[in-house]
């Protein structure tokens, strides 16, 4: 309640491996959680009558959560050009549509990823001076950031599209770097281009000619080429990549973290000296699990289009929906679109 | 006590976090409340509208107002110029002897309410008018409990043994269960007890409340009761309309929480179709802002709440949410001492 513009988000409460359960109690979380000075609502879209039951059981505050029916949902493995022809009722698209009747402001899903970009690519425009619409990722690293003293990266693309031209890794890189100014409150955020080699000659040619283009721009704070390895150590506050490498890198990094805990709780259970030098140092791989754990940094935004739009994991939980909440609650308040905009029409 | 005057219907009312916004959470909001002059006191809004539209006088007879609170005695002046300044007058304003509580040691009581609210809920029952009645708490406290129990032995439910058990159950000291029972001999059964409305102070979940069923109806705000109450046909649409109007106008209240309660009033099955009809039809003659200076609301209101119908799913498809009461008052006091008594657990990194 307060007399300054209010902030809807609509959530697709019907797309994930958890869903309706776990976003239905992130929301109910949320709504209990003061939020600033200007309002926030939350618009759950999806089969309205479960929605209800679950949020019948869940302590929350009714007064900022309002449901909207759909009544089909968008499965993981269908193809998204079909399924958003065949189904303009399907939650996602539904909730695309509240954003698109000026009913909400940001849109969060953790559903079919094809299905949500290409829909927010329908529904939506792409900003000024943007030809492609990138998807952005944070990942962990030892290096702190910007005035938050952020630990996280961001890395882009990472699936929106397969491929990019040099000219579409220039405006990813504007993108990232002013989504690094504005979240991670980073004034110079360094962005460095991903490659084979640290030679500037080496690589495909788009990212050959990307690195003539981001090493002569006036604004941009160009680091250079890195190479895989370097992404975790943090070299980099923005890394620039077509999709396909990006979405690649993106799972190994979270892969690895997966793993190494795999691999923690099996010795833990092999020999007793095992775990007892693990029970010793529990506290500092809780915290290193939480700076790592993909829950914690919620959701990605997909940058370049005129509207707040984050997707989640599939396998999010409450936790990464609650962190996806805060963050689409963030960047609609920093009016990020508008501020990449202007990022993309000064000097190239 | 005879009873002089025509009584239509009785509202009871608990004081703290239903018609008062008080914080008690921690020692200083103790002593911050304590410190508060009756100006400073701050109301739940539009509580005051919808007592007062509640408490209009008729030709069928005026309203019977009572308070219990668990405020200590000490309170009674400030909480009585606070009353006076917001043009309350109620029948009868009871409120708990916690010092006397403290001084002979009965501890429980300090921090208790069962007995407490019970015993003075049957005594004013004894020593006021028969009339339907509607009572109003919270969250916070047991009031859903209390006033349950209390409908529950109003309407003939709840034998005296196992009264004995569920006053023993919940601690109360012998002399006051004494006095419960005693008043509950003498009780003439009259199932009086309508609604029971509990303000989610602390936004518990709804179905938290449903163990007591349909006749107890958790509310955010007061925009719902009286939804629920016209639902009801204690109130007409205008009584309902001033009280959106006061949260709009004076507590800051935007319109789109108002639809948001709206719309979740429906969904919990609180409002049926042809209540939800009858108000739509009620209110389109307030829509013009000319047809009535005083209401002062704006057309999103008139458009929103319409607007939160139409998203929802058809009504039909809902289940039916079955319950039968009355409830296990027993297994409701073990639940909570359960929940009381549980330590908190934390998931470990590796089992």
């Amino acid at each position: 309640m307060g007399s300054e513009e209010p902030i809807t988000i609509a959530i697709d409460a019907m797309g994930g491996y958890h869903a309706p359960d776990e976003i239905v109690e992130a929301v109910a979380k949320a709504s209990l959680r003061r939020d600033g000075d200007r309002p926030v609502y939350f618009a759950l879209v999806g089969d309205e009558i479960s929605l209800s039951e679950a949020l019948f059981e869940l302590d929350h505050n009714s007064e900022r959560i309002q449901l909207y029916h759909a009544p089909t949902v968008v499965g993981m493995s269908e193809r998204p050009q079909r399924a958003i022809e065949d189904r303009p009722d399907a939650s996602i698209l539904q909730a695309f549509d509240l954003v698109v009747a000026g009913q909400a402001d940001a849109v969060i899903s953790a559903g079919n990823p094809g299905v949500t970009v290409l829909g927010a690519l329908r529904r939506f425009n792409l900003i000024e001076g943007a030809n492609r619409a990138a998807l952005a990722s944070v990942y962990p690293t030892p290096r702190v950031r910007g005035a938050a003293d952020d630990p996280f990266s961001l890395i882009l693309d990472v699936g929106a599209s397969l491929r990019a031209s040099a000219d579409d890794l220039l405006d990813f890189a504007l993108m990232g770097s002013a989504y690094a100014r504005i979240v991670s409150r980073n004034d110079q955020p360094k962005v460095a281009l991903l490659s084979n080699s640290r030679e500037s000659t080496l690589g495909p040619p788009e990212v050959v000619g990307a690195y003539e283009l981001l090493s002569h721009h006036e604004t941009l704070n160009f680091y250079g080429n890195i190479e895989g390895h370097e992404i975790p150590r943090g070299l980099a506050d923005v890394v620039v990549c077509e999709g396909f490498a990006g979405d690649v890198a993106i799972k190994i990094l979270e892969g690895i973290s997966e793993a190494a805990f795999d691999l923690a709780r099996s010795a833990y259970h092999s020999k007793v000296a095992w775990r007892m030098g693990l029970k010793l140092l529990s506290g500092g791989l809780k915290q290193l699990k939480q700076l790592t754990d993909f829950e914690e940094y919620g959701g990605a935004p997909l940058l370049g289009i005129d509207e707040v739009v984050i997707l989640c994991h599939p396998r999010s939980g409450r936790k990464a929906i609650g962190n996806a909440l805060r963050l689409a609650i963030k960047n609609v308040r920093a009016d990020l679109p508008r501020a990449i905009a202007e990022e993309l029409a000064g000097p190239r | 006590m005879t009873v002089d005057f025509k009584c239509r219907h009785i509202f009871r009312w608990d004081l703290d976090k239903t018609y008062l916004r008080t914080e008690f959470d921690t020692l200083g909001d103790l002593i911050r409340t304590a410190l508060q002059t009756p100006e400073e006191k701050v109301n739940v809004p539009g509580v005051v509208t919808l007592l007062k539209e509640l408490s209009r006088s008729g030709p069928d007879g005026r309203a019977y107002v009572t308070f219990i609170s668990g405020s200590p005695t000490q309170m009674r002046q400030k909480l009585e110029r606070k009353f006076e300044i917001d043009g309350i007058e109620p029948d009868v304003f009871v409120l708990k002897p916690t010092l006397k509580n403290i001084l002979k040691g009965r501890f429980r009581a300090v921090r208790g309410q069962v007995g407490y609210k019970l015993d003075n809920l049957l005594r004013l029952r004894e020593e006021g008018p028969r009339a339907p009645e509607t009572m109003f708490g919270d969250d916070v406290e047991q009031d859903a409990f209390i006033y349950s129990l209390y409908a529950d032995l109003g309407g003939g439910r709840i034998e005296r043994d196992h009264l004995f058990d569920i006053l023993d159950a919940a601690g109360v000291y012998s002399r006051t269960r004494a006095s419960i029972l005693e008043r509950f001999s003498r009780m003439e059964v009259d199932d009086n007890v309508g609604r029971i409305f509990i303000h989610l102070d602390r936004h518990t979940a709804p179905g938290k409340f449903w163990v007591y069923g349909p006749r107890v109806v958790p509310v955010s705000n007061y925009f719902q009761a009286a939804l629920v109450l016209f639902s009801d046909g204690v109130l007409d649409v205008k009584p309902v309309l001033r009280v959106a109007s006061t949260m709009v106008n004076s507590g800051g209240y935007a319109v789109t929480a108002l639809a948001n309660s709206f719309q979740d009033l429906i969904r919990r099955r609180h409002l049926d179709r042809s209540a939800i009809d009858a108000f739509a039809q009620g209110i389109e003659p307030f829509r013009d802002a000319g047809a009535d200076a005083e209401l002062r609301l704006p057309q999103s209101f008139f458009e929103g709440l319409p607007a939160r119908v139409r998203a929802l799913a058809p009504r039909h498809t809902a289940p039916v949410r079955s319950w039968q009461g009355p409830p296990d008052y027993l297994a409701v006091l073990e639940a909570n001492r359960k929940l009381r008594d549980k330590p908190e657990s934390e998931t470990g990194l590796f089992f």
